[in-house]
């Protein structure tokens, strides 16, 4: 067993990390950030590095590389970016909107569509939530009925993410009866088709610089040869994209909790209380060192279910990984305020945005809960 | 397909013990979808234990519903897909 990464992986990391510094350092994120504003400028050079089409062959204009690779870049991205609602919503284009055009979309269908994707010239929303199907997602109620050469499509799908300026929506609707296999289909539906039409954006605690909001579809008329797979496997173009994006989506998340421990511990090491080093009490230090275990473990288990998906091997390890990393990520940043004291309340230290960034992972891909009932069933546990 | 099928018997021991609690057996013609055995991620990891196990690659977008819902389908698109 080896755990090292190659030389062409580190340099991926690093550049990504030093591109982020460089290139997507953003002196007015707190002000999106309170305003819920989304920045195309920090899109179109986060696309031109080559992370929303991170996965998709290069011939279609990607940058061809593993789900493991992509990791890294967005660990590196992650840790240079405090945008973390920008990197959230390219992560949802790439894992949500992309793969799932890669994987079931027809060669006509991804030579239509993923170029534009890769580039980020078009910016894609999955449409799979609706208001009364959060966690049981397959009860959604949007309709596809066929007539002739068309799909009508009808019904709403809510807290999508980049929803409110997608280009083109991945939009799952019930096309027959009964279980889901067999009964819900997949549409791809480009912005401006009449009949579908995007709500403004939600007003949510954490990940504001990333609109999710609802999607509409009335009397919306969808050609047949935008339905990606066979009629009938949308439940598998689904759960087929959430074991990419509960572990791409995360990997970011990687880098948040560097950047975080590393200032905590830096605050250990320069705030004196009592004449010593805050970090100098056992308190503080175990604190400091169950975060970096937190950092630690969430990376060996993000990049192993990132390795086996590489090598086609599934199993629950997405749904694992999802679960450890996001209550990490929850639990480094309670503590990076806690070990920061009335400085981690403060607006400008940044840490309550982090905070708030990170709660929204109990909910996105799947809630913590329900991801823990499927990992419970692989167990034999229902 | 004959009842030694050995790809058909691990696919039903699978089944049996991943969703039936080890308990228990399954006809190969058995709709395992209709009969509410395998579920939507349940049929995903069916297809994780048809590519560890018989290395069968299947390829999603060619996948449909009606030629994975019994036993014996299963096995016959795993030998389609390469699996041995």
């Amino acid at each position: 067993m080896d755990f090292s990464l190659t030389t062409d992986q580190q340099a991926l990391r690093d550049r990504s990390l030093a591109f982020a510094q460089s290139e997507l350092a953003d002196p007015t994120l707190p002000d999106r950030d309170r305003e819920g504003l989304f920045s195309v400028d920090l899109w179109k050079k986060a696309a031109d590095f080559g992370l929303v089409g991170a996965v998709a062959p290069v011939a279609l204009g990607g940058a061809g590389l593993g789900l493991l690779d992509t990791c890294l870049m967005l660990e590196g991205l992650g840790e240079g970016c405090l945008d973390n609602g920008l990197l959230f919503a390219a992560s949802a284009h790439l894992f949500a909107g992309l793969v799932p055009v890669l994987e079931f979309g027809t060669d006509a269908q991804q030579s239509r569509w993923v170029p534009d994707l890769a580039s980020g010239e078009k910016r894609a929303a999955h449409g799979m939530t609706e208001a009364w199907s959060g966690s049981d997602a397959f009860s959604l109620r949007t309709r596809a009925v066929r007539e002739g050469d068309h799909y009508v499509l009808n019904g709403t799908k809510a807290w999508v993410t980049n929803g409110p300026n997608c280009d083109l929506a991945i939009v799952f609707a019930r096309t027959g009866e009964g279980p889901p296999l067999g009964a819900l289909s997949c549409f791809v539906v480009p912005r401006g088709t009449p009949g579908f039409e995007v709500g403004p954006a939600e007003e949510v605690i954490g990940l504001r610089t990333a609109p999710l909001g609802e999607l509409v579809f009335q009397d919306c008329r969808v050609p047949v040869e935008h339905r990606l797979g066979a009629e009938g496997s949308g439940a598998l173009v689904f759960l087929s994209s959430m074991s990419w994006e509960r572990i791409g989506i995360m990997a970011a998340s990687l880098g948040l909790m560097k950047r975080v421990v590393r200032a905590s511990v830096l605050h250990g090491k320069t705030r004196q209380v009592g004449g010593n080093p805050l970090g100098g009490y056992q308190a503080v230090a175990h604190r400091l060192v169950d975060m970096q275990a937190r950092l630690e473990s969430s990376r060996l288990v993000l990049y192993e279910a990132a390795w086996r998906k590489d090598q086609n091997l599934g199993g629950v390890h997405a749904e694992r990984s999802k679960i450890h990393v996001s209550d990490a990520l929850v639990g480094v940043c309670l503590d990076a305020i806690r070990v920061h004291g009335a400085l981690g309340l403060t607006l400008e230290a940044g840490l309550e945005r982090e905070l708030r960034d990170a709660l929204m992972s109990q909910a996105y891909s799947g809630t913590a809960d329900v991801l823990r009932n499927l990992v419970a069933r692989s167990m034999g546990l229902d | 397909m004959p009842d030694s099928d050995p790809i058909a018997a691990r696919v039903e021991q699978y089944i049996v013990d991943q969703f039936l609690g080890g308990e228990g057996s399954l006809e190969w013609d058995q709709d395992l979808f209709g009969e509410g055995i395998v579920d939507s991620f349940g049929f995903m990891l069916v297809l994780t234990f048809l590519q560890e196990s018989f290395g069968a690659q299947v390829q999603m977008r060619d996948i449909t519903m009606d030629r994975f819902d019994t036993i014996e389908k299963i096995a016959a698109q795993v030998r389609v897909a390469g699996g041995t």
